[in-house]
């Protein structure tokens, strides 16, 4: 399972024994969610028509517009997916300390979808899992 | 008659005073909020807190009636609007434009914790036992699922919720809509 069930599953190379060093957040609206940036290939402002667009902010049910801009290219499992993040992203590490029990009530819906939950700034925050996102557009 | 003819003794051997009223008739504490038009209760045990309404988190993947994830004590609390998944008052109760008036009620079930967006928390009454009837008047939208008892309340007719079931219709839903 890839949620993060107890800040001590935190375990592997990218991960620092403090911190979780290096993650793209990106502000969608007053929503802040974070992506894996070992997984960015570029930034870019170019469309390219072989490549999967997912707008970040239609994955939340938000406005697809919060994040029209800018675009990430992502690694994934087979092939490359290209993300609308609009302008307001930046990179951040996590503290330990600012990892969230997920709530049961979803959990088990949060499995497939979000990383980890994490305390941002005063709101909850996801870490969201690239693999998933290009899911729904590549099995339509 | 005399209250002290109720008078009793617990195996401690202290006497215990019960009056005849409390004797005949048992009492339940339940909380009670509005969502939209409607009044419901639930069982005031398990009712945690009461809190007012920020911006959630969206989560992906959830339905409508999951409006996401706000901070709450050590953890993440996730928020239903029980309008929408009720399926009273012609769907949501949020309007994101205007959340201060809007009010949470965080309950507890076993494991499982989670807000309740309603329109207003009325607070806790003590409903006399006696004054319960099934449910039969409620029937709006999904209500007759999870209206265990309906009961006259300040000039109302208002139900209990039966909160383990609705807490757990909610979730399968959840699964049901992710895994498609």
């Amino acid at each position: 399972m890839r949620l993060i069930q107890r800040r001590e599953d935190v375990t592997g190379s990218n991960f620092q024994p403090r911190a979780i060093r290096n993650l793209l957040l990106v502000d969608v609206g007053q929503q802040t969610v974070g992506l894996p940036a070992e997984a960015i290939i570029e930034f870019t402002d170019d469309l390219d028509e072989e490549v999967p667009l997912v707008n970040l902010a239609e994955v939340l049910g938000l406005d697809p517009r919060l994040t029209d801009g800018r675009k990430a290219r992502f690694q994934v499992t087979g092939g490359v997916l290209m993300l609308n993040i609009g302008s307001r992203y930046r990179m951040h590490d996590i503290l330990l300390q600012e990892l969230l029990f997920p709530p049961a009530f979803i959990r088990e819906l949060m499995t497939s979808a979000v990383n980890f939950v994490f305390n941002h700034a005063g709101r909850i925050a996801l870490h969201l899992d690239v693999e998933h996102l290009r899911l729904p557009r590549s099995t339509g | 008659m005399d209250d002290s003819s109720n008078l009793s003794i617990t195996s401690a051997g202290t006497a215990t005073r019960a009056t005849r009223r409390d004797l005949q008739t048992e009492h339940l504490p339940l909380f009670g909020i509005r969502v939209g038009s409607i009044s419901l209760l639930l069982d005031a045990h398990d009712v945690m807190a009461v809190t007012a309404m920020e911006p959630p988190t969206r989560v992906p993947g959830t339905p409508g009636h999951i409006l996401g994830l706000v901070p709450h004590g050590d953890g993440a609390l996730s928020i239903v609007d029980l309008a929408a998944f009720l399926g009273v008052n012609e769907g949501s109760s949020v309007d994101y434009g205007d959340v201060s008036s809007l009010r949470v009620v965080c309950v507890r079930v076993g494991e499982l914790e989670a807000g309740l967006l309603c329109h207003q928390a009325i607070g806790v009454a003590q409903i006399r036992t006696d004054s319960l009837q099934s449910a039969s008047v409620l029937r709006g939208g999904r209500l007759g699922e999870f209206v265990a008892f309906e009961v006259e309340f300040r000039g109302a007719r208002v139900g209990m919720l039966k909160l383990k079931a609705l807490l757990d219709a909610a979730r399968s839903v959840s699964r049901r809509e992710s895994d498609r």
